[in-house]
């Protein structure tokens, strides 16, 4: 193969649309190219040839020089591809080649692939690599929306140029495929996910099955080169968490696919009353599935009672509650085993939530999420406040954790909770509580956008629905910034930001927030939409509501009708929907109706509807007839009942100044002239 | 986050069921207190069946797809000026467009907004144009570029082309069938709900199977041992006749109409009373009593400017006999 068709196929592995949104990997080992290679009936050894050769307007010779100018100018040349992205490849494959030189070296490997002297040293220009790596971090954030997955150039290591290679290496394709695996045996929920500093106890209780011995040494390393290495193999992991929607699949005896199951976690909330004393326990979930549309009907392994929810909002269920019996009752939390937890199943639909059990349980308010009350959370995070609920085994420690560690402490003196167990309320945790993996505090930040709406799969927002940016574990200091102008943030309680009203449509906006460590970004686009240009593809309906074709004789689009029908003219009524008070007002001085106590009026017709909103305010409706409006008001006898006539200026007159007029000018002149001609009746 | 969702949803033009539900889930938020409430109701299927019948879009669940439908303005039945609503796919710009076009007739027109709250916060704000003639109507449609159907109001139109329980009785085909071991659920006349608790069989019933490889439902209505298959909307108000009850609650003097959640009105006829007044009908609870046939606390959608010719008009469709009811606030809860 030729070098462009080698790049071609790496490119497109790497980079489509199953990524879109995610961080991309280059992870490339020999058994990446080889099967890339085997539909060509190629391998490692025609790769290393092609990229020693490069594209074909190279000109220069030295490795690191073909790379450059492989890049050089590359858009102007009609390419679908970066065409570089070989080199980097090859650069990865390097990393991950063993030598006999220690293992943290990297050039005897760059090297020993071109069939080197792997004593050569720094390979010429290689300090310009960074150019590349660059290049195609723009390429796939700025040029393709993130359209085919996000790369970032990190630098991950003590060595800046060699850090971007070995950066790629942290977690191969597929480990990444297999890490659902992981988080449901480790019992993750992708809603909720644990501090970072735990992630690693994680991995190596659970992945045995699915991590490479490199991936697991990393983890146990305590070399401080690898401790950036490790971070960046955390992130990644809980990227990959917070994608992952909660579906396993399982081989079921007798069945011949695979069975989806969905998996997520319970959620004890509590309702706290102060006043009385109680703490009210009730339980409920959040998944990025979509909930069946009749909802879950959950049992637990006795399977006597079901408990049914539905979604409320946002992938979070309503309350698990008793609906058997015509009566609702939500299930209460506090009779559910906290210590050893519990399994509810939905054997119909394949779901299964689970309330992890422990010693020790954590809450948040629920107000970020949109919940009322205490939600709990698998996450300590700084700057905010919690409940604590404990069983007696861990008491001391809690205790002592909180006085020493947390700015505030305090036992909340409530009944409602399981025996056994207390709750205290802490503030602005500043260390982690030893040996409780659940009270670790992370000390670093992950820059999130929340709500707006993207337009496709990639990182481009609609204009009228921009998303917000929140700060997870926020020190509460953060500047943040979008194209170097910092951004409001319109609660301080909150760690959210705003972008300003009059951003730009269709310019990358990099949002930015610098932490002592390092720097957080993100880059979007906002988009201006119209509407599409044809709604040809809409369908009809026939009358009975059926989608139709589009020649059939009645149809419907919408509340369009269309095709022959029979015309029936509108029998229109007087509108006695407008409110429960209504005055009506007929054109000669006296001819009002005041319903409902009157009836409607049927021997004259009514020009104005009054309708009474309060005490002191009536609204005006015109309700007469086109030639009214064409002529407005001419004078005419009053009828011969005095005390009609006196209602009816005191409809017109005497509230005038109560009475909201017609919005329509030449209506309003109308009703101006009535006003007028009452005063004088 | 009304106009969050249409935009959005007008944006793209079409989309599958399950992009509109993603899409759903990422602009809804409600207070605490819905969040409570919701879980005697499905609120995105409530939402969907109002962004249906008020003429924004077109669900097709066979083909799991959304369309949105033509922007247009559509005369309601009101009594003295006409009034249009505006119905179909719209857009930021469409609006300003539609604002200026309303602005230089300001003498003989107005725009009026009306925003949905509660439940319905998630329904487009109403728009509508009322004007001192049909003409001015016309010319801002023009001017703007979208349809207008102003030749007799759209629900009084929907009304009057939509099938009747007869023709759809004429279309069922009753036959010997074995019943599928699918998940059954019955419709409960007691209860007005598809049940799955259902014990006795009576002779006749309307059943709801879920395919277990697809999902999806079918509803066979059986008489006698025989069954055929029908529309669920349909069957529902099938079984019913059939059965004698009557379940439309109709305020005369409010012009008001109370149908419940679990019976909804089939498309057509939803459409027509949703287009009285361009408006999301308003969800409640009803008293504690039962009326007529509709247990007591059960949730109704109220439907708000329903003539009485329109109210016995749609009834009849059904072969549905109108409860006449007090549809207040003292006798209704909003959700």
């Amino acid at each position: 193969m030729i070098y462009l068709e080698w790049n071609n196929v790496i490119t497109k592995y790497f980079f489509n649309e199953t990524k879109a949104g995610k961080e991309v990997l280059l992870y490339v080992n020999d058994e990446t190219i080889n099967s890339l290679g085997e539909p060509f009936g190629v391998g490692v050894d025609d790769f290393i040839e092609s990229v020693k050769n490069g594209p074909g307007w190279i000109t220069r010779t030295g490795f690191c020089q073909k790379a450059l100018q492989a890049c050089e100018d590359w858009r102007s040349k009609g390419l679908e591809y970066p065409p570089y992205i070989s080199y980097l490849a090859f650069f990865v494959l390097a990393a991950v080649t063993e030598t006999d030189y220690a293992p943290h070296s990297y050039y005897p490997g760059f090297w020993k692939r071109l069939k080197e002297p792997q004593d050569a040293g720094t390979p010429s220009s290689f300090h310009r690599m960074i150019e590349l790596w660059d290049d195609l971090e723009k390429w796939s954030r700025e040029d393709k929306h993130e359209e085919l997955g996000r790369f970032v150039a990190r630098i991950r290591g003590g060595y800046m140029h060699v850090g971007l290679p070995r950066s790629q290496t942290v977690l191969s394709e597929y480990e990444r495929k297999h890490l659902p695996n992981l988080f449901d045996e480790g019992g993750l929920d992708p809603t909720d996910a644990p501090s970072p500093e735990i992630i690693p106890k994680i991995l190596r209780n659970y992945g045995h099955d699915v991590l490479e011995k490199r991936t697991l040494k990393l983890l146990d390393s305590t070399q401080a080169d690898d401790a950036v290495l490790r971070k960046a193999l955390i992130e990644v992991v809980l990227d990959e968490l917070e994608e992952w929607d909660g579906a396993v699949e399982e081989i079921v005896a007798g069945e011949e696919q695979l069975r989806l199951q969905v998996h997520t976690g319970l959620r004890l909330c509590i309702k706290l009353d102060p006043l009385a004393a109680q703490a009210s326990v009730y339980v409920r979930f959040k998944t990025s599935r979509m909930f069946p549309e009749d909802g879950l009907n959950l049992r637990e392994s006795d399977g006597k009672h079901a408990w049914f929810c539905r979604e409320a909002h946002q992938g979070w269920s309503t309350p698990l509650t008793d609906i058997t019996n015509g009566s609702v009752g939500k299930l209460d939390g506090s009779s559910l085993d906290w210590n050893k937890g519990t399994l509810f199943v939905d054997r119909d639909n394949h779901w299964r939530v689970r309330l992890r059990g422990a010693d020790v349980r954590l809450f948040r308010l629920g107000v970020m999420d949109g919940l009322p009350d205490w939600v709990e959370t698998q996450k300590l995070e700084r700057g905010r406040e919690f409940l604590i609920a404990f069983s007696q085994g861990v008491e001391g420690r809690i205790k002592k954790w909180g006085e020493e560690y947390c700015e505030h402490i305090k036992q909340e003196h409530v009944s409602g909770l399981p025996p056994g167990w207390t709750l205290v309320r802490v503030k602005n945790v500043t260390a982690s509580c030893p040996g409780i993996d659940i009270l670790s505090v992370s000390t670093s930040a992950r820059l999130i956008l929340i709500e707006g709406v993207k337009s496709g799969r990639g990182n481009i927002y609609f204009k009228f629905a921009p998303p917000r940016v929140a700060i997870e574990n926020s020190s509460g200091f953060e500047n943040v910034t979008m194209n170097g102008v910092q951004l409001s943030r319109p609660d301080v309680r909150f760690p959210i930001w705003v972008l300003p009203g009059d951003v730009p449509s269709g310019q990358p906006l990099r949002i930015e927030v610098n932490l002592e460590e390092h720097r957080l970004s993100k880059i979007i686009r906002l988009e201006e939409f119209g509407l599409p240009v044809s709604f040809d593809e809409t369908p009809y309906r026939d009358s009975s509501g059926k989608i139709c074709r589009s020649d059939t004789q009645v149809r419907v689009c919408g509340s369009i009708v269309c095709g022959e029908k029979e015309h029936i003219s509108y029998p229109s009524l007087i509108p006695t929907h407008l409110g429960d008070k209504i005055v009506f007002l007929g054109e000669k001085p006296g001819q009002v109706a005041d319903w409902p106590h009157e009836a409607v009026p049927s021997s004259w017709h009514p020009v104005w509807a009054l309708v009474c909103r309060s005490r002191k305010q009536w609204d005006v409706f015109f309700c007469g007839t086109p030639d009214q409006v064409k002529i407005g008001y001419s004078f005419d006898k009053p009828v011969d009942d005095r005390s009609c006539v006196k209602r009816w200026k005191e409809a017109l007159w005497v509230r005038r100044k109560i009475t909201v007029p017609p919005e329509i000018r030449d209506i309003r002149r109308i009703w101006e002239e009535y006003v007028r001609a009452a005063r004088n009746v | 986050m009304s106009d969050t969702l249409i935009y959005a949803m007008s944006t793209r033009g079409s989309m599958k069921i399950e992009q509109f539900n993603e899409l759903f889930r990422r602009v809804y938020f409600p207070s605490f207190e819905q969040v409570e409430e919701s879980v005697e109701v499905d609120i995105r299927r409530q939402i969907v069946r109002v962004l249906d019948s008020l003429g924004y879009c077109e669900f097709d669940f066979d083909g799991r797809m959304v369309y949105m439908c033509k922007p247009s303005l559509v005369l309601l039945p009101v009594f003295g000026l006409p009034k249009a609503a505006l119905v179909g796919a719209r857009s930021p710009a469409l609006i300003q467009k539609l604002k200026g076009a309303v602005k230089i007739r300001r003498n003989k027109a107005v725009l009026k907004y009306l925003h949905h709250s509660g439940i319905n916060a998630a329904i487009p704000a109403a728009i509508f144009i009322e004007a001192m003639d049909i003409e001015t109507i016309h010319e801002i449609a023009s001017d703007v570029r979208i349809v207008y159907e102003t030749s007799w109001p759209a629900a009084w139109a929907l009304a009057n082309i939509s099938s009747s329980l007869d023709t759809l009785k004429e279309s069922l085909i009753f036959e010997s069938r074995a019943e599928p071991n699918w998940k059954r659920r019955v419709f409960s006349k007691e209860r007005l709900v598809f049940s799955g608790f259902e014990s006795d069989n009576p002779a006749s019933y309307l059943a709801e199977y879920k395919d277990p490889v697809s999902q999806q439902l079918h509803h066979w209505l059986w008489k006698d041992g025989a069954a055929a298959f029908v529309d669920r909307d349909w069957g529902r108000y099938v079984f019913l006749a059939d059965e004698g009850l009557n379940i439309l609650l109709y305020d005369e003097k409010l012009q008001k109409l109370a149908v419940p959640v679990t019976v909804p009105l089939p498309c057509v006829l939803a459409r027509a009373v949703a287009l009285c007044t361009g408006t999301a009908p308003l969800l409640a609870k009803t008293c504690p009593e039962s009326i007529g046939t509709v247990p007591p606390e059960h949730s109704v959608q109220i439907y708000s400017g329903i003539t009485h010719v329109i109210a016995k008009l749609v009834a009849s469709k059904l072969h549905q006999k109108l409860i006449y009811t007090r549809l207040n606030r003292q006798r209704m809860d909003a959700l």
